[in-house]
């Protein structure tokens, strides 16, 4: 449990403080109405390496545009343009 | 219910086929034709048709690890969309098809677009204020 006295020294962590990122939902943000299945580029931003769907707590993403996200990325996958699970 | 369509179809489609790998790209261009083909003689209108070229498949799907894609929009009625289904079904070429109607998913889409309004984010919003799980706090304490 100790600090390890070889590493750079650290600050007595006083406070849980870490800096959180705005989340802003792209599409929202670019007025995206459609999202496009066949658009790999866009969707594997949403597909982390491990293949799973994004959540949205984490992207940030709206309520109405992850539904639509979720669809399409399920539509991507069966046509293999993204896979189901990491290999 | 079988009302004469007059004017062009309204249903938009779109769809995404992969041609087997064993048909280099020029072959793969005639199968292409066929549906094509094919479904212009079921009335459809094309706005889109182009090829999305060789890609490598995300997983193996019958022992292919690559494809040729080819992607379809167009206007046109059940029916037509139908058959060519049926077509590319039975088809030893096709590895896999997918058609989804999107006149309707456009429409919402823009509808839902144009009413959103983009919230700037508070500048005074303290970055720990959002609990992650608020649900889970005890209910019967």
């Amino acid at each position: 449990m100790s600090s390890s006295p070889s590493g750079p020294i650290r600050k007595p962590a006083k406070k849980k403080f870490f800096v959180r990122r705005k989340r802003v939902c792209k599409f929202t943000v670019e007025k995206i109405g459609y999202i496009d299945f066949k658009d790999t580029k866009l969707l594997s931003s949403f597909v982390p390496e491990r293949a799973k769907i994004l959540p949205r707590r984490i992207s940030g993403t709206s309520a109405f545009y992850q539904r639509k996200l979720a669809v399409a990325i399920k539509r991507a996958r069966y046509l293999a343009l993204l896979p189901y699970v990491a290999d | 219910m079988s009302t004469p369509v007059s004017g062009p179809p309204k249903r938009l489609y779109d769809m995404v086929f992969l041609v087997v790998p064993e048909r280099d790209e020029q072959a793969a261009l005639g199968i292409v034709e066929e549906f094509r083909k094919l479904l212009l003689e079921h009335g459809a209108v094309m706005e889109k048709d182009e090829s999305m070229g060789r890609r490598r498949l995300a997983y193996t799907i019958k022992k292919r690890n690559e494809a040729t894609y080819h992607n379809f929009l167009f206007r046109a009625d059940s029916k037509a969309v139908t058959e060519v289904q049926r077509r590319m079904r039975i088809s030893d070429d096709i590895l896999r098809y997918l058609s989804v109607r999107i006149d309707e998913e456009l429409k919402h889409g823009a509808k839902v677009a144009k009413r959103t309004k983009v919230r700037t984010p508070r500048p005074s919003a303290m970055p720990m204020s959002e609990p992650e799980h608020p649900s889970i706090a005890e209910p019967g304490a």
